[in-house]
């Protein structure tokens, strides 16, 4: 019983980093870029969400989740645009992206501190408390929303990238860039497009992280982790982020329950060392932008 | 065999002499910026004391890793994201030996440098990964070290920490006074300083830039790559163990706390804002990032805030660092006189 | 007719990308002191082989050999080593350091100052990079380039690019130079310059391989010539036994044509892509 708690809350857990991940391997595939400020795009996400409960209490969750991710896509156009499109056109070294995406990281979070408070909050909804019984389990309620969540959204993001110009044209700029602009596609929208979905998956994860936990301005480090589990699906591979999280979440909650709960943040780190020493390039072996 | 023959006598031996001494000056202006940074290093606390004083212990402190992480990123790009792990170990490790075998402060030290420096030699065996994969790598080490150190208490005290710090005693004598710890720690910094000068310039050097700058170019000309990748890491991370001995003695504590993900993040803006690559430029970046927030202390709250944009803005418009600040701005300059016309 | 023994030789060299077969059972044998030409239209392999010989990619099956020595599982590092150098078919240069550093780079093998060494010695660290920097600098005489050997390679121009990564490949004191389409982008007067050094090379003890898709320059510089088709050779032969040979012709063109008009067209194939 206790196992299958574990297991529950493991998965709930992974779908959360499988979010972020999903960002993460998709600005890895777009701009060639390592976001490091996707684990704070997705404490902001949950912010924006709080704020909108705090202005309308009466809202449905639904409409917070949907809202929340819209408003953060924005600010993650916005950012794409000030401050990635002139470093990615003029083909900067790696190190200064990966510093860039560092330095937006830290304007988020301590930002973040500053308008809403160093103090963690809790989204002020029922749901935050709401358990349901099932089968004599104790089962939280904001997990029926990331069950419905997850599908659809991997439904919505297999259909916008198969069949929409806007998705195609996103693929292809991902692909060759410069290939993508002599066909006359906007290389820039499509980073912006990339970006934005990027970001509001980020929210998403953040959102309907919140009611399991708290939300403060320091939670951007668990986005970290979703990095290990983009890198354990391969960087790039959305499916591979999806299955890259739900392990690292599976095995981070039974393994501090089984071993250590101190070293529970290392456990994906070392899961994801050990599957890089067996398969260097993730396991959904991608190919690669080097 | 394969040796083209001299043109002419003559005619060459003036030219091989004029591009002998272009290698030269610059190896001569380096040595000339080592030389004010000394001047300047040791003088401005030694002479002023007080808050300088105290300012130059924890600049020299930093100024070190910095350098280690300098050679190791900026000259032959391998990024470590957990670099302050590898302070901490030297930290403890130094610490942990003067304590428990009232080992003096050398050989804490030497050993230090020694766990730091193999610790990074194990990380290095990642460079079989790529790129991105590798850097993530680094992260993930620096935090698996930050938990160990932090969760072993019987051995480090955990998040608790360490006081009682005995004081550093070299050649039996204990050092008990701030100057005579800067005293000491310039020293290490002068010899690390040189030292790393002295292997950029040459053939090492030469073979770590081209690896930073190409790497796939860099073994199409026989640069044995993982090689030297594996020996820079471990040089970086030894320095940064050093560095980390003589934190604890600053401090008059140890703890965790010094050594996480915030701290090797300040490292790397140092490295960058002061300007990548150029080993001046670390030192610079240290003295930067440490002392400007002691002037805004009533804005400490500000402090991580404008570390961020600062770092923002730098990669945006001034990435090439403060020390490149002269170049970047007379392309500015004639970009827009272009413009104008 | 005497050659020697054979330098670089390919015994059915095969590379697969999954279903794709990029180079097909490819045998090839390269005398030493000569220049061998390596041609074929569009994605019939060439660049590949270049990536097999040097060790970029590595065999799916058959084995390369240098001077009798199986090369198959040594890196791309030591062979380099062993002496066989390439270059791009853009240049790789490092783009911060000036023309004279990119040279020296190649140096590198043949330098003796270690890590050690460079933090502690002084008189035999002097000599050490004495002598590097005066080869590098004779190899930038030798291409032509001691003008500019203190600009930095990012400013100089896309032929002086070609010529320090030439120099800098000759810096290894290679056995065989895999030159990668070395004419490309260059005007009329650069490539009859490329031309001319490469001709100097045998005479030096070095053999070269040219990728090409310029036939004159091919034709001028090459004592043989191996076709390659779809990742499978054609045929071996002399300049002018290939500009004649029916499956050649029909490779290129498509279908059999007489010997004179071959030459015409061949002639006049002297696209730079």
């Amino acid at each position: 019983m206790q196992l299958t708690m574990q297991l529950m809350s493991g998965l709930a857990v992974g779908c959360i980093y499988a979010l972020v991940a999903i960002g993460f391997s998709m600005i890895y595939r777009a701009l060639g870029l390592v976001n490091f400020a996707q684990g704070d795009i997705m404490m902001l996400g949950a912010f924006i969400g709080y704020s909108i409960l705090v202005a309308m209490p009466a809202l449905p969750f639904w409409l917070v989740l949907i809202s929340a991710t819209a408003l953060t896509a924005v600010l993650g156009l916005l950012i794409e645009r000030l401050a990635f499109r002139s470093a990615v056109n003029r083909k900067a070294d790696q190190i200064y992206l990966v510093l860039l995406t560092l330095g937006i990281g830290i304007v988020l979070s301590n930002s973040a501190r500053l308008i809403w408070g160093a103090n963690p909050v809790v989204y002020p909804i029922a749901l935050s408390h709401q358990i349901y019984t099932v089968l004599g389990y104790p089962f939280p309620a904001v997990y029926v929303y990331i069950a419905v969540t997850m599908p659809l959204l991997l439904l919505g993001l297999q259909l916008f990238f198969s069949k929409t110009w806007l998705g195609i044209s996103s693929r292809a700029v991902s692909d060759d860039r410069e290939v993508a602009a002599l066909m006359g596609v906007d290389a820039g929208r499509a980073s912006g497009v990339s970006f934005a979905i990027a970001a509001g998956t980020g929210a998403l994860a953040g959102v309907l992280y919140a009611p399991i936990t708290y939300v403060s301005f320091d939670m951007g480090v668990i986005g970290v982790k979703a990095f290990a589990a983009a890198i354990i699906g391969s960087l790039g591979s959305i499916p591979g982020a999806v299955v890259g999280g739900l392990i690292i979440g599976i095995g981070e909650t039974l393994g501090s329950a089984l071993i250590s709960s101190e070293y529970m943040d290392s456990i994906a780190f070392l899961l994801m060392i050990g599957i890089l020493l067996v398969r260097p390039t993730g396991l959904f072996n991608r190919a690669i932008k080097t | 065999m394969n040796e083209p023959r001299a043109q002419g006598s003559i005619p060459s031996l003036i030219l091989s002499s004029q591009i002998l001494s272009t290698g030269k000056l610059r190896v001569r202006r380096d040595w000339l910026i080592f030389g004010v940074v000394m001047v300047l290093g040791w003088g401005t606390p030694l002479l002023a004391g007080g808050f300088y004083l105290y300012l130059g212990l924890t600049v020299a402190i930093y100024a070190i890793a910095a350098l280690g992480l300098q050679v190791m990123v900026g000259l032959a790009g391998q990024l470590s994201l957990g670099h302050a792990a590898f302070v901490g170990l030297g930290a403890y490790t130094t610490v942990l030996l003067e304590k428990t075998y009232a080992m003096p402060f050398l050989a804490a030290a030497g050993c230090g440098m020694l766990v730091a420096g193999l610790m990074g030699l194990l990380m290095a065996q990642l460079v079989r990964l790529s790129g991105v994969y590798f850097k993530i790598a680094t992260f993930g080490f620096g935090i698996i070290v930050y938990q160990i150190i932090s969760n072993t208490t019987w051995l480090t005290g955990g998040h608790v920490g360490i006081r009682g710090i005995p004081a550093i005693s070299i050649f039996g004598t204990a050092l008990t006074t701030r100057k005579e710890l800067f005293i000491l720690e310039m020293l290490a910094l002068t010899i690390v300083y040189a030292l790393l000068l002295r292997l950029c310039h040459g053939r090492v050097g030469r073979a770590l830039s081209a690896i930073g700058q190409n790497e796939s170019a860099a073994r199409s000309v026989g640069i044995p790559t993982n090689a030297y990748r594996m020996v820079v890491i471990t040089i970086g991370c030894a320095v940064a163990g050093l560095a980390g001995s003589f934190l604890p003695h600053l401090m008059r504590f140890l703890s965790p706390e010094s050594f996480g993900w915030h701290e090797s993040l300040v490292l790397l803006i140092m490295i960058t804002v002061g300007g990548l690559g150029s080993l001046p430029g670390a030192i610079l970046g240290a003295l930067i990032l440490i002392v400007v927030p002691e002037y805004m202390r009533e804005l400490a709250e500000y402090k991580m805030l404008v570390y961020g944009v600062l770092l923002v803005l730098c990669m945006m418009f001034l990435p090439t660092g403060l020390v490149a600040l002269p170049a970047t701005v007379a392309g500015w300059v004639a970009r827009l006189r272009t413009r104008k016309k | 007719m005497t050659q020697g023994p054979i330098l670089l030789e390919l015994k059915q060299v095969t590379r697969k990308f999954g279903g794709l077969v990029a180079v097909n059972q490819l045998d090839m044998q390269i005398y030493p002191n000569t220049i061998h030409g390596l041609i074929g239209p569009n994605g019939a392999g060439k660049s590949t082989a270049f990536d097999l010989i040097s060790g970029l990619t590595a065999l799916t099956s058959g084995a390369v050999y240098l001077e009798g020595r199986d090369m198959t599982r040594v890196s791309v590092e030591d062979r380099v080593q062993a002496g066989i150098c390439r270059t791009f078919q853009t240049p790789k240069l490092f783009e911060k350091m000036t023309a004279h550093e990119v040279v020296m780079t190649g140096r590198h093998l043949h330098g003796r100052t270690g890590i050690l060494g460079s933090m502690f010695s002084i008189q035999a660290k002097r000599k050490d990079e004495h002598a590097i920097a005066e080869s590098a600098f004779e190899l930038l005489k030798f291409v032509g380039l001691q003008e500019q050997f203190n600009q930095v390679v990012a400013d100089l121009p896309y032929g002086k690019r070609r010529l320090v990564e030439i120099a800098r490949a000759l810096a290894t004191e290679p056995k065989i130079l895999l030159l990668d389409e070395v004419a490309s982008g260059l005007n009329p007067v650069e490539t009859k310059a490329v031309g001319d050094l490469i001709e100097k090379l045998p005479s030096r003890g070095i053999t070269v391989v040219l990728v090409e898709h310029d036939m004159r320059f091919v034709m001028r510089l090459c004592g043989v010539i191996t076709v390659l088709n779809f990742g499978a050779k054609i045929v071996d032969g002399t300049p002018a036994e290939i500009s004649t040979n029916q499956d050649v012709i029909q490779a290129y063109l498509g279908q059999p044509r007489s010997a004179e008009q071959a030459r015409r067209t061949l002639r006049k194939k002297s696209v730079k892509l």
